[in-house]
């Protein structure tokens, strides 16, 4: 695989990790009860 | 240079490359006439140096996303433990239970030798827990909870009876050990000492439940004098609340 194509795999992976991290600690916050 | 800037490529202005060089090393030389000659020349010094460069540059990039998404992905996975350790090496290795636990048969001794002028606060001894309870309205919550307990201001209090409603974060990945990150340690029948405005009460546990957070109802005021705790649950992603309900003992 060429350094170019693995350069946008690990950079599209990183802004996914990112994303969950944002994701799991804003669903973390959220305690309070709505019907 | 800037009228022959439109002849070449963009390598050959690189200041790297000794174009000048080789322009005044002829100076019979006009770009019309030997511009081939020249080009091939300088083509010949320029795809060693354009070949390395990006090379290494994108081989570093790529070793520098991989620690970056190894480091965030090992944190989304270990964060929610790293209170345990801390649980248990406080539990293990002071008396800090004992000691909450004794403070909580001092709140139920007569009203006499409570103590006077101490903040709102909540003694927990199952989850080794002594914080102060504050207060706020509801437009302040993330503000709030962040801080510590929350008194729902919406329910009751504990002098007025009724359904007295504390929240607190389990965990957040901003702040891995919120102040009901134990919750979970809380058994039926442990007491729940509670000091407001300078009064001691005494609950003790009688419900443990996990509800979904649509169930409103666990808010809503009762008859009886109750406390009812919750945060969320499960730890890595909270979709759920665990509720622990505690009734009056001893006012």
């Amino acid at each position: 695989m060429s350094e170019k194509k693995k350069f946008w795999i690990l950079l599209g992976l990183l802004l996914l990790s990112i994303i969950l991290l944002i994701y799991l600690n804003h669903s973390s916050q959220q305690l309070l009860l709505s019907r | 240079m800037s009228n022959r800037r439109w002849l070449f490529p963009h390598w050959v202005l690189n200041p790297e490359i000794p174009i000048l060089q080789i322009l005044s090393a002829e100076p019979s030389c006009r770009p019309e006439p030997c511009i081939i000659e020249l080009m091939s020349k300088i083509k010949a010094l320029a795809p060693a140096k354009q070949r390395r460069l990006p090379k290494i540059s994108l081989s570093r990039a790529n070793s520098i996303l991989l620690i970056l998404i190894i480091l965030i992905n090992t944190y989304v996975i270990l964060a929610p433990l790293f209170p345990v350790v801390t649980f248990w090496w406080e539990d293990h290795h002071s008396d800090r239970r004992q000691a909450l636990t004794a403070q909580v048969h001092r709140a139920k001794q007569p009203v006499g030798t409570a103590p006077v002028n101490q903040p709102n606060h909540v003694i927990i001894p199952s989850m080794l827990l002594d914080q102060p309870i504050l207060e706020g309205p509801i437009s302040q919550t993330y503000k709030i909870l962040a801080q510590g307990i929350w008194h729902w201001p919406d329910g009751s209090s504990p002098d007025k009876g009724g359904n007295t409603v504390l929240i607190g974060h389990r965990f957040t990945y901003t702040q891995p050990k919120g102040v009901f990150y134990y919750l979970n340690k809380v058994n039926l029948g442990d007491e729940i000492a509670l000091t407001w405005n300078n009064k001691p009460y005494v609950y003790k546990v009688a419900s443990i439940d996990v509800v979904p957070p649509t169930q409103t109802s666990i808010q809503d005021n009762t008859t009886d004098a109750r406390l009812t705790i919750f945060t969320c649950t499960p730890l890595w992603l909270p979709k759920d609340r665990l509720v622990v309900v505690a009734e009056l003992e001893q006012n």
